[in-house]
């Protein structure tokens, strides 16, 4: 089966380009599998990142056939040409390892942590109300999911959808003592929709609910 | 040609960000030391967030820390170091707090009060849990805080060489993975929390960066660890299909009832374990699924069957949403399918030997988390693991910074000590023909799950250390096959892993030839008895390449 994988480094390839790779399918074969293959067998460069095979660690996204996906979760189909890329909206470091730079730094902007009050969480509702929004596991797949259509009218400080559920994660613990919606108020929440959170949603590899994020912080 | 590198001085250097590295560094910068965090990994993604079912803690009556101290002996074979399990019990509920005070809610039940599950052993349940990802969402609540604290790090950082001057440690020297820059790190402590050492067998529950790098360097400088021929296999890991074979199903599944059959539907665990059933212990229910399927009533793929598809409606989603997913990812929704499992190589129980302060034998070095042992003895109990590394993991920052108070600065660290490094790791960038790192370790993963596993006999043990003997000095000449770049080259972190593998392997096999009894994970076909003779530890030492074995009376309290 044929591959095409994006490649990008300083030595072999400035520009940036798509390379072509056969590699034997097997029943079963993940991204991982093949990008393992590659770098094993035919082009010891390749670069990428993978940890732990479960699904979890959030650091294997990749861009397949031009959806963000984790590469270690999902299967490959032999019967079309496969595309391989670095995860969309992100700068590219090499191959298809992105910088988390920029992203990581924005996401310090919105105090990504709980400044706790002494109030505990009395009941499993309680603790169960921030549940969906606490499986995030930074892997970026929403960022790269968006369709930045109107990237000319946003504001430089536009949130992340990785930041409107980490907001929503905080909204919803009754622990928190920082005004969470005005974070998110301040820096173009409004920029997004619930639809596009559904759009979102469909895509991140959790199944957070982004477009309940969203509507916790538009409309409260 | 002469490498560059910088020197970075620090009163504490933390060496791992996993669950154990992430709380000693929050608790360093607490208690206003100067800290810095390395860890091989991007932040946040190292081997803890994949811890499952949940975590051990006495924090729900009729439980209590004595109950929880008692049954980790009975789990561990009675091999465990008490004061370092007493040390552990007793603190576990007062770092779940912390671990709430960063962020996480463990689940509770409709009054609010946490819900507490029973694992193996235990009469009164102690897990408490975050659906079935309580690792990761444990790693999210230290990150934040590290992230809230302004705690200093470097990710998809190596450290290569502890560096020891007057038999302490002063420092370490590692290369930057993005770029392949050297650094050398000078610091008044520092604490090794590099976790585990899956990576060197076949079938693995573990992450990519689990290569005994903190075993392998500890031995490298003459560090004392303890109890290395234990190593636990997880009854359940996938068995199929290979892209992932080993990924653990958490412990979880047969405490809710999951059960295990095989191919012609038989409850089999009644022929070897009758009373416990699928809620034997670690090592026992792999030895039986491990048999069961050696007499040939195994699936096509070599595994047994685990059923969860009588549970009742939306159980599966809600206590087990993780495995649901894994599953569904291969196409097998296990709400009407069995699961395929088989036992994975899961856990290092020994490690680096430590006082309850964390102290190594060597001044300045101190060990937490998996990278230590003791804590676990010969058999581990599930929800132990990520829930030691916060105790010691906090022990062991208080430890290192009433060392480092006493020191005025970190001293100097020898530019022979550098220049040796940077010229090791150079050998297997210079030209020549050389062998390729991913072969070596191909190589000794087979040795190690063919001949070092479940159950261990004393010739085949003896043919596992020569074929290690022998790919050591084969990887001295490992060579990477790209030359010209140290920045993200593959296969220079897999030669540099693969010889810490080897070196761990080395004294995993050196204790397992020496213990001539079975005890827990150890079984020795050749001395299937436990003997009473044997309740003792196993010390090994590096000496001029040489492994240097003496038996020690376990510690009591």
């Amino acid at each position: 089966m044929k591959v095409s994988i994006y490649r990008k480094n300083k030595v072999n390839f400035p520009e940036g380009k798509f390379v072509e790779y056969e590699v034997p399918f097997e029943q079963g074969m993940t991204i991982l599998d093949i990008l393992v293959y590659v770098q094993k067998t035919l082009d010891a460069t390749l670069a990428f990142r993978y940890e732990c095979r479960q699904g979890i660690c959030g650091t294997c996204g990749v861009m397949l056939n031009g959806k963000p996906v984790l590469s270690c979760q999902t299967q490959i189909e032999s019967n079309i040409e496969n595309i391989i890329e670095p995860l969309a909206n992100f700068p590219v470091e090499r191959d298809l390892i992105v910088d988390l730079k920029s992203v990581l730094e924005k996401f310090a902007g919105i105090k990504p942590y709980l400044e706790k009050t002494d109030r505990p969480i009395k009941t499993k509702q309680e603790a169960d109300a921030s549940k969906p929004f606490r499986k995030c596991i930074e892997c970026g797949c929403c960022i790269a999911g968006r369709k930045l259509r109107t990237k000319n009218q946003e504001p430089r400080t536009l949130l992340d959808p990785m930041d409107l559920v980490k907001l929503a994660r905080y909204v919803t613990d009754p622990r928190d003592a920082i005004d969470r919606i005005k974070i998110a108020r301040e820096n173009g929440v409004e920029y997004y929709t619930v639809e596009e959170g559904r759009e979102l949603t469909r895509l991140c590899p959790r199944n957070i609910p982004i477009d309940e994020a969203i509507k916790i912080l538009k409309e409260n | 040609m002469k490498d560059n590198f910088q020197t970075i001085k620090t009163d504490i250097l933390v060496i791992g960000a996993g669950g154990a590295g992430l709380r000693a560094a929050v608790e360093v910068k607490e208690s206003g030391h100067d800290v810095i965090l390395l860890g091989k990994e991007v932040l946040g993604c190292a081997h803890t967030g994949m811890a499952m079912g949940g975590m051990n803690a006495a924090v729900a009556a009729p439980a209590t820390p004595d109950f929880h101290f008692q049954i980790t002996m009975e789990g561990g074979y009675f091999i465990n170091n008490e004061k370092l399990v007493k040390a552990f019990t007793d603190e576990m509920p007062g770092r779940i707090k912390d671990l709430e005070d960063y962020g996480l809610i463990f689940d509770r039940k409709e009054d609010g009060e946490y819900y507490v599950w029973a694992g193996p052993k235990q009469k009164y349940p102690l897990n408490v849990c975050v659906g079935d990802y309580t690792g990761r969402e444990m790693m999210q609540g230290l990150v934040d805080q590290a992230r809230k604290l302004n705690v200093k790090y470097s990710d998809e950082f190596f450290i290569s060489r502890l560096i020891k001057k007057n038999d302490t440690v002063i420092g370490a020297i590692g290369v930057n993975l993005k770029s392949g820059e050297f650094t050398v790190f000078g610091a008044k402590a520092v604490i090794l929390a590099t976790g585990g050492a899956g990576r060197m067998y076949e079938v693995t529950t573990n992450a990519a960066s689990n290569t005994g790098d903190g075993y392998a360097m500890a031995m490298s400088i003459g560090v004392e660890l303890v109890d290395m021929e234990m190593i636990q296999f997880h009854p359940t890991g996938m068995a199929f299909p290979a892209s992932v074979r080993g990924v653990l199903v958490t412990e979880k599944v047969r405490a809710h009832g999951g059960i295990l059959r095989n191919k012609d539907g038989e409850r089999f665990m009644s022929k070897y374990y009758p009373k416990e059933m699928e809620l034997a212990k670690r090592d026992e229910v792999s030895r039986s699924i491990y048999q069961e399927v050696s007499l040939g009533n195994g699936t096509k793929h070599n595994a047994v069957y685990l059923y969860v598809n009588h549970w009742k409606e939306g159980e599966i989603e809600d206590k087990i949403p993780d495995v649901f997913e894994q599953y569904k990812n291969t196409g097998v929704d296990i709400r009407r399918e069995p699961m395929e499992i088989y036992p994975s190589m899961h856990h290092v129980m020994g490690g680096i030997k430590i006082d309850e302060w964390c102290k190594s034998s060597i001044g300045g070095l101190f060990a937490c988390g998996e990278v230590a042992g003791g804590v676990h003895g010969a058999n581990r109990l599930g929800g132990n693991s990520i829930a030691e590394g916060q105790v010691f993991g906090r022990r062991s920052a208080i430890s290192a910074g009433k060392y480092a108070d006493n020191l005025s600065q970190s001293q100097d660290i020898s530019g022979t000590d550098v220049e040796g490094e940077i010229g090791r790791i150079n050998t297997f960038l210079a030209e020549g023909e050389g062998i390729e790192p991913s072969e070596v370790e191909d190589k000794l993963k087979k040795t190690m799950w063919n001949k070092v596993g479940i159950f261990r006999e004393g010739k085949a043990l003896a043919e596992a250390l020569e074929e290690i003997e022998l790919l050591t000095k084969e990887s001295h000449n490992m060579k990477t096959r790209v030359r010209g770049e140290k920045g993200r080259n593959r296969d220079l972190q897999d030669a540099l892993e693969t010889i810490n593998m080897l070196k761990t392997a080395k004294s995993v096999v050196t204790a397992a030839i020496l213990r001539t009894e079975s005890r827990g994970a150890h079984s020795r076909l050749d001395y299937p008895e436990t003997n009473p003779g044997w309740q003792k530890n196993i010390v090994v030492t590096e000496s001029e390449d040489k492994i240097v074995t003496k038996t020690v009376p376990v510690v009591k309290l």
